[in-house]
Order: structure tokens, then sequence, then C-alpha cells
């Protein structure tokens, strides 16, 4: 048996397992890639449904609160501020305004005993809350998305691949630290 | 400027009377700044005249597309209009612009317009934003280096190609043209078949390697949150109704898998051939923290271990139990010689157990948006997809398939080479 026939039965076979590797790794790359823009877009299709309800519990909230009007202006701009947010970092600045422009319209409500007994705002208070909570649920798979991308990056040896291709960690969606500060409440002076 | 209405941009469209109007592409209305209007209407002194909400009902709590601040509803010369307070523009519903300039008349200059000319440019000029717009977001999302992939397509290319013609080299000296050292025989059939055999190996690696990380890089939803699509969830597997029994053991269960074998004999040669084998179809509930949802495991792929598997015994002597669940299935247990040897296998996943599922998650028809998802969605097959249950957890399941690609993608080019090696060896000849 001569070498040069054991040498190219190797190199072809090698060459083929590498380019298989290669392409299989690159594919892995591109599909977690497109995980991540997929987990995004599914969380904007939420965050369109809560947006969407905000006016009908604005609309309730105006008759019972008519004192209360900055909480209410400020659920009406963070709403603006989403819609004229451009990138994924705007609109995660904007959704957290909103939270807690939220937050704080339902707490200051708990002072309001006969808007709390409105059926109306009892239905879209807890259609928001089911959203909020899905967005929280959805949030968590878009950070679990771009860490298992993130990690491929920067494994051996799908790291050289990515940096030939130009493949690039992704920032996790992160709470801002003034988000995690407590809502301070304030309440009008309301005639007894 | 985003429409108040419908929240999209808002389009510039200059006109013969001097301002730009910022216009709704979807024909909700128009923004004028404040001021702007007395150069749509004659009679501008009339427009002075007009009261807060004067017989108007307050529909929306919404935003001026200028400053962000609260737009309020106003009547003008009997039309409908929200004005801003802080930067006194107003917000136009179609066909509004029209009737104050009706209303407005009688001024020093004619003015006349066609509002729906306005909206048509809007909507014209929306169109061409739109399709420009995608081009872009297109070349924003991440887009590889096309030169890198050239280049190292093409090295890999021709790393290939020299070592084609290395091993044509190797194989012109092993092997004289029409002559070999031996002609072929049933050791070469082996032979050509195990290099066949080392080449499927290395696709099935190839398979498999893909399959697995595919699991790897779809993260475990919640099931209160699931989106249409390819999801993964894990919980406790629940039935839709009453509990299944498993065919032969009787066992309450969710799902279960049977196969049925029997012994049969040809000359010197024995062997088991399949002779039943089968699924139950109906749908169980997987539950997690957060809800449930409905699984069709319809063309699901199930991976369950063999200890859970029920064999018995292959003697000829069957529990009563089973022979019940073959004449169930409609299986014989006799033959013209006696009773059949046969070999029953099941395995099944226990109610409350718990589950790893991956599959496509589908709307049900008919299924409202705002449903929840334990009504709205069921996870069943789809074509292209894979479709997986399995009461193993994730890290299990890649545990296993791990060592089946290493064991296919590594022996299976070493099968193909030794095969080939050997037949050059033995039946090669030197020129």
């Amino acid at each position: 048996m001569n070498g040069t026939l054991l040498i190219g039965l190797v190199l072809v076979f090698g060459i083929i397992v590498i380019l298989v590797y290669v392409v299989g790794i690159y594919n892995t790359l591109v599909r977690l890639s497109n995980h991540i823009d997929k987990a995004w877009s599914n969380i904007d299709v939420i965050l369109k449904q809560r947006h969407d309800e905000l006016p009908k519990l604005v609309q309730v909230c105006n008759s019972y609160m008519i004192h209360e009007r900055e909480t209410l202006e400020s659920v009406t701009n963070a709403r603006s501020a989403y819609s004229r947010s451009t990138n994924v970092d705007e609109k995660a600045k904007a959704e957290n305004q909103l939270t807690r422009a939220l937050g704080k319209l339902f707490a200051v409500a708990e002072q309001y005993p006969d808007l709390k007994a409105n059926q109306e705002f009892l239905n879209v208070q807890q259609r928001i809350s089911s959203l909020e909570n899905t967005i929280a649920d959805r949030r968590e798979f878009y950070n679990d998305s771009v860490t298992l991308y993130n990690i491929r990056i920067e494994q051996l040896p799908a790291v050289w691949v990515a940096q030939q291709v130009g493949y690039r960690a992704r920032p996790l969606l992160a709470v801002a630290q003034s988000d995690r500060q407590d809502v301070e409440l304030m309440f009008a002076n309301r005639a007894a | 400027m985003h429409c108040p209405n419908c929240q999209n941009d808002l389009v510039e469209i200059p006109t013969l009377e001097g301002p730009q109007l910022d216009v709704c592409p979807g024909q909700h209305g128009l923004w004028l700044d404040g001021g702007e209007i007395n150069l749509f209407v004659e009679n501008y002194r009339a427009l002075a005249s007009h009261g807060p909400g004067a017989g108007v009902a307050a529909v929306h709590w919404t935003t001026c597309p200028k400053c962000g601040g609260l737009l309020d509803p106003e009547s003008v010369l009997a039309t409908a209009l929200l004005a801003c307070r802080a930067c006194r523009g107003w917000w136009l519903p179609n066909g509004s612009l029209t009737q104050l300039n009706a209303a407005a008349r009688g001024g020093a200059a004619q003015i006349r317009f066609d509002e729906a000319e306005f909206y048509r440019q809007a909507e014209k000029r929306g169109l061409q934003s739109l399709t420009r717009g995608a081009g872009q977001a297109g070349q924003s999302r991440h887009q590889p280096c096309a030169e890198h992939v050239w280049f190292w397509t093409l090295f890999l290319s021709a790393a290939l190609l020299f070592a084609a013609l290395i091993l044509v080299a190797g194989i012109r000296k092993s092997v004289a043209p029409g002559q070999w050292a031996m002609p072929p025989d049933i050791t070469w059939m082996f032979l050509a078949t195990g290099v066949l055999a080392g080449i499927g190996l290395s696709a099935y690696g190839y398979f498999l390697n893909n399959r697995k990380r595919l699991i790897e890089s779809i993260p475990t939803s919640a099931i209160r949150s699931l989106a249409i699509g390819l999801v993964e969830v894990s919980g406790r597997a629940q039935p839709e109704h009453a509990l299944l029994r498993a065919p032969f053991s009787g066992m309450p269960c969710v799902l279960f898998s049977y196969t049925v074998e029997e012994r049969r004999t040809s000359g010197k040669e024995t062997r088991w051939e399949t002779i039943a084998k089968g699924t139950s179809q109906e749908p169980f509930h997987v539950r997690d923290t957060t809800g449930r949802v409905l699984v069709v495991p319809f063309d699901a792929q199930l991976i369950l271990p063999d200890s859970k598997a029920t064999r018995c015994n292959w003697s000829g002597t069957l529990p009563e139990a089973t022979i019940l669940g073959l004449l169930k299935l409609g299986i014989a247990v006799d033959g013209w010689a006696g009773e059949k040897t046969i070999r029953c296998t099941e395995t099944f996943i226990l109610p409350d157990e718990t589950v790893y599922v991956m599959g496509t998650a589908q709307e049900h028809q008919g299924a409202a948006e705002s449903m929840d998802n334990s009504a709205r969605l069921y996870i069943g097959s789809s074509r292209g997809h894979e479709f997986i249950i399995s009461d193993r957890s994730e890290k299990e399941l890649l545990y296993g398939l791990q060592w089946q690609v290493w064991a296919s993608i590594g022996g299976g080019p070493v099968l193909a080479i030794l095969c080939l090696l050997l037949m050059f060896k033995l039946y090669g000849a030197v020129q």
C-alpha cells in the first residue's frame, strides 16, 4: 500500500469533515442570531397589545381620578415615547418608563374605591397585568437567547468562525438603576 | 411625528399655500402648527370665536404629535378637531380642513385646495418610504462579512482539489487501469459496503449534530408566554380527558408507544420481524408553573428510555394481559404451527411525569389573540421542523446525542478509510 494513497484519503476525508463542521458552526450562528431577532419581535407584539389597552385604561381612570392628572399624563407620555423610539435601546428604555408609570397608576387607583369596583377598569387592569407577566417572561427568553449566542461565539472553535464573518456579542436587556427604585406615590388632595 | 390614531409616521406634503402639511398616509388626519390654519381659510378672523369641547365628546386621551403634550377636543365653526394646549397646533381629522375652509369663506383672497389630493400624495410617499425603510432595515441587520466567507470557501475548495489530486495519484500508483490483483469477490463487496456504510454513518452523524445544535440553541419557554413557532417547553404531563391504558401492561398513562415483533425462522436463520408498531394519538397537556398547553403527539419522535419498556416472555408463553392487548390490536397470537413466538415492547409517559417537548406552537382555528395561551395555542408537528417528546431532561437528551454524534462522525470516516485502504491493498495492482 503506498503512502500517497493513504495521505490522499486522509486529506480528502479530513477536509470534507472540516468543511462540513465549519458550515455547521456558521449555520448555528445564523440560527442563534435570528432567534434573538425573533425574540425581540415577540416582545414587541405584546408591547403593542399593551399599548392598545392603554387608551381604555386612561379613559376609565380619567372619570374617577380627576385630580391625578400628572399620573395619567405620565402613562400617555410613556406610550408616546415608545412610539417615537427607533432602536432596541430606546424601546427598552421607553418600555421601562411605561411599566413604572402603570405601576404608579395602579397603586394610586387603590385609593379610589369607586374605580376599583368598576368592571371595565378591573377587566383592563387584569388584561394589562397578564400582558406584563408575558412581557417579563419574554424578556427573560430574549436574554436567554442572547446569552446562548454570546456563549457560542466565544467558544472554540466557533470564535474563529464568528470573527471571520463579523458576529459580535449582543447586549442583554438590562433594568436601569432608576427602575430598581421604589415608585414614589403622591396623592392629590381629594375632597372628602 | 406620528399620527395620534395609528402611530404611523406623518408625511410632509408641500402645498401651494406655503407651509408643509404633516399628513397621515393612512388618511386619518393632518397636523397644522400654530397659526398655519390661517393660510388655509379665507376669513381667519372667524376662527377666533371657538370654544373648547363644544358639542364634541372626548373620545381619546391623545398626545400631540409635535410636542407630546395632551390634545384637547375643540369645536371651531362646527368642525371637530384636537388642539394642543402647549404648542397651539391642531390635529384635523380627514375632511375637517375642507370643512373649515368652507365655513370661513369671504376673505380678501380666494383659497381653494383639494384635501383628498394631500392624502393621496401622503399615501404614495408613505409607501415609497416604507420600501426604502425595509431595504435599510435589511442592511442594518447583521450581514456576514462577504469577503471572508468567499476567501475561506475558495481556500477550502482549493485545498480539497489539491487533496483529490494526491488521492488520484495514489490510486493510479495502486491500481493499473483495468488491472486488478484479484477480481472483485464477496470480500470486495463487503469492503465496498463498508465504505458506503462509513459514508452513511458520517451523514447520520451530521443530521444528529444538527438536531443537537437545534435543541441547544432554543431556550425553554414559559408556557403562559409561548410564541407561535418552534418552541421548547418542559413540565408535568397531564391527560386532556381520561387516562389511557398501556396496551400490554395496562399501566395508566398519558402517552404510550408499542412494538410487536415475531420470531421467524428461515432455514438456519432466525430473526425478529416487526409485525406491528404504533403510538397513541390522544393529545395531552404539559403544565409548568405558569400555565398549561395542549400537545398533539401526531408525528412526534418519542425518545423514551428502554428501562421503562415491558418485554414479555418470548419463550412462547405470554401473560394474559398481553394476549388481550394483542387481540385488541388485532394481532393474532396463534399461527398455523401453534402459538407464535412474540416479543412486545411498550414505553409510556406516566401522569405528572416531567416531560420535554420541542415542537411548533400553533393557534387553534378561530382563536382570538386576546385569549390565554392555554386556550389559544397547542404544540404539534410542522413540516420541516423537529417534533420531539421525551421524558428525559434537555441535559440528558443532549448528553445522549453527543455520544451518538461523536461515534458517527468519528467512526464513519474511519470505517470508510479503512475499507478503502483494505480494498486497494488486497485488490490493487502496482503498475
